[in-house]
């Protein structure tokens, strides 16, 4: 018998484990970053590395229709491309509908 | 200067893009010219699957504008149209058909002959199949998601190509992108699959005839449940399994008595044994060539119907990942972070394509999660507590840690288990298969893992997913009242033997 575990059983009320939190809109919201995936396997690579398109490769590599090979200098062949087939990273950012139409309406009210 | 930085008007969105030469924007941008899309959406989900259609609706209802491309013809994806859905039509009739067979007259009830009718059988199926595929559809409706019914490919980080199956071509603009285009039976090396004598799940589920002898390689989830649906209809079955266990890396306790129920039932199975391939026999039948896993005992089993239920391969083809740079690993998965970006920022993914289990509802939880995080909020996947079930009878279910995890992880554990056998419903409904089993960790008493196999334990173990949600301990269940009498006062007896001791056993 240990009377002091029965004596202490009888005057602690228990506490569970479980724990409600309350409404999630309620609680403090941290400051998140990305970090690696839970469920990626360890030997992941992370940070994840954007890889080039193969918009970019392609055109590297197989002559495009627009694409012109001219001689360059020193005997080696270089290729030339129509503006409308290099990728995306060589381009101007793709602006959206709201900042299209800020441009379009002047825009110095939106700013001032 | 400092004004237009701090702004966030769309034009000092702009200005800060340009910050270092502030000008007026040029409008070369290429783009634009290809860009058949008047409208720019919010996000565009490609994968109408479990996954990809609550992605949508819960952006639809944060308020984003939204589209969805599925190419199927149907929503639903893989689960409801041949997956999870049409295989439990399958299961539960089968059921009933087995049990009327061979269990209705120890019950009290006589019947007259009963027979199969196998149309009819997988016509219910279909009708239940085309109720939940068009109830999306009204949900889409419901929520304003616009539904593309066509393939999508990249051609950049924020336009898609949709071919649409009527053959119109289409372009989408969105800012966000999220991939959600689930997976594929994997194919095993040199064996063809025809979907009608060699078949994955979505052959089994559609045969025209029960076959005398079939044949299952790969004793996981699809395979046993499949197996079970045509084993109840009259099939002799055999797994084949390479692993020297059943039930896709169970509870090794619950595995093994999951054998021996099967086998009770009628299962032949073929543990720790490889196959080799398969040939055409001289009666139309197939030659499935196996041997011992360590090698030898070579032997040919004849088949009418051969399941290839080896698991499932990410889905990407035709999506011209290649046009944004996105790279798949080793096993064809898309590469995410935590909150399911890809390398492309604004292009996200979920599901089966990417890492994690292969399930609905594990696909469904990170849709609504990846779709909190594009509207700035936090999103919130668990994964470790993803519940597992297979829709057998008994069924078997479990979630957490499985007793070897917990015991390679080095915790101190407690165990507790109950059987159904000792629990008063299912003695009563003569039912009564299989056990709880229960693990927390010794100090803290925190539930670690829980592993169900008996009547409903499909549905029982969405008490232990919340209550290890909650990180409740064994005593917090077994201090809960459950009701009288039912199959759930199992699932509470076991967490009474684990934090000290059951009444009824």
């Amino acid at each position: 018998m240990l009377p002091s575990r029965i004596a202490r059983a009888a005057v602690q009320a228990r506490t569970p484990l479980i724990k409600f939190l309350g409404p999630r809109a309620a609680l403090h919201e941290a400051h998140h970053d990305p970090t690696r995936h839970p469920a990626a396997p360890k030997d992941a690579e992370y940070p994840l590395k954007a890889g080039t398109p193969t918009e970019a490769t392609a055109a590297s590599s197989k002559p495009s229709s627009s694409a012109v090979t001219t001689p360059g200098p020193h005997g080696a062949s270089r290729q030339f491309f129509d503006f409308a087939d290099l990728p995306n990273r060589y381009r101007h950012p793709v602006l959206t509908e709201a900042e299209i139409e800020a441009v379009e309406a002047g825009g110095a009210t939106a700013i001032y | 200067m400092l004004r237009l930085a701090s702004s966030k008007t769309p034009l000092a969105q702009i200005a800060t893009r340009h910050v270092r030469t502030l000008r007026a924007p040029t409008f070369t941008s290429m783009p634009r010219l290809y860009s058949t899309a008047t409208e720019e959406l919010d996000l565009v989900v490609i994968g109408g699957g479990p996954g990809g259609y609550v992605a949508a609706i819960k952006a639809a209802q944060l308020g984003l504008k939204t589209a969805c491309v599925e190419k199927r013809g149907a929503l639903g994806g893989t689960c409801l149209n041949v997956g999870c859905i049409p295989s439990k039509a399958m299961l539960n009739n089968s059921h009933i058909y087995h049990q009327t067979q061979h269990d209705l007259k120890a019950r009290g009830i006589d019947v007259g002959s009963v027979a199969l009718n196998l149309p009819v059988m997988l016509k219910a199926k279909a009708t239940a199949v085309t109720g939940l595929t068009k109830g999306i559809e009204g949900l889409f409706k419901k929520n304003k998601v616009a539904y593309h019914k066509g393939a999508g490919k990249f051609l950049n980080a924020n336009e898609i190509e949709v071919t649409g199956n009527d053959g119109t071509v289409s372009t989408l603009k969105a800012k966000n992108i999220l991939i959600a285009t689930g997976s594929v039976p994997s194919g095993f090396p040199g064996i063809e699959i025809d979907e009608k004598k060699i078949v994955t799940s979505t052959g089994a589920l559609d045969l025209q005839e029960v076959p005398k002898k079939m044949v299952v390689i790969g004793a996981g989830v699809i395979g046993l449940e499949l197996g079970s649906v045509w084993q109840r209809l009259g099939a002799e079955v055999t797994v084949v399994e390479y692993l020297g266990a059943v039930g896709a890396g169970m509870d090794s306790d619950m595995a093994k008595a999951f054998h021996r129920t099967l086998s009770k039932q009628g299962f032949k199975f073929k543990l720790s044994t490889k196959v080799i391939g398969t040939e055409q026999l001289a009666d139309g039948r197939v030659g499935v060539k196996v041997e011992a896993a360590k090698g030898g005992n070579a032997e040919t089993l004849e088949a009418d119907v051969v399941l290839v239920s080896i698991g499932r391969k990410p889905y990407t083809e035709g999506l011209g990942l290649e046009n944004v740079g996105i790279q798949v690993d080793e096993r064809g998965r898309i590469p995410i972070d935590s909150e399911f970006r890809t390398s492309v920022p604004n292009i996200r993914c979920i599901g089966d394509v990417t890492y994690g289990a292969m399930l609905a509802h594990k696909a469904e939880e990170e849709g609504i999660a990846a779709v909190e995080y594009i509207n700035g909020g936090h999103g919130h996947v668990n994964y470790d507590v993803i519940p597992s079930v297979i829709y057998t009878h008994p069924e078997v279910a479990w979630c957490g840690k499985s007793e070897d995890e917990v015991k390679k992880s080095g915790v101190a554990y407690n165990i507790g288990t109950f059987p159904f056998a000792a629990n008063s419903r299912a003695r009563t409904n003569a039912d009564f298969e299989g056990m709880v089993k229960m693990i927390s960790d010794k100090e803290t008493d925190r539930i670690l893992g829980i592993h169900i196999m008996g009547p409903n334990a499909g549905e029982m173990i969405a008490e232990g997913v919340l209550a290890m949600e909650y990180g409740a301990s064994s005593e917090d269940i077994a201090r809960t009242c459950h009701a009288h009498p039912t199959l759930s006062e199992a699932f509470k007896e076991a967490a009474m033997a684990t934090h000290d001791k059951p009444i009824h056993f």
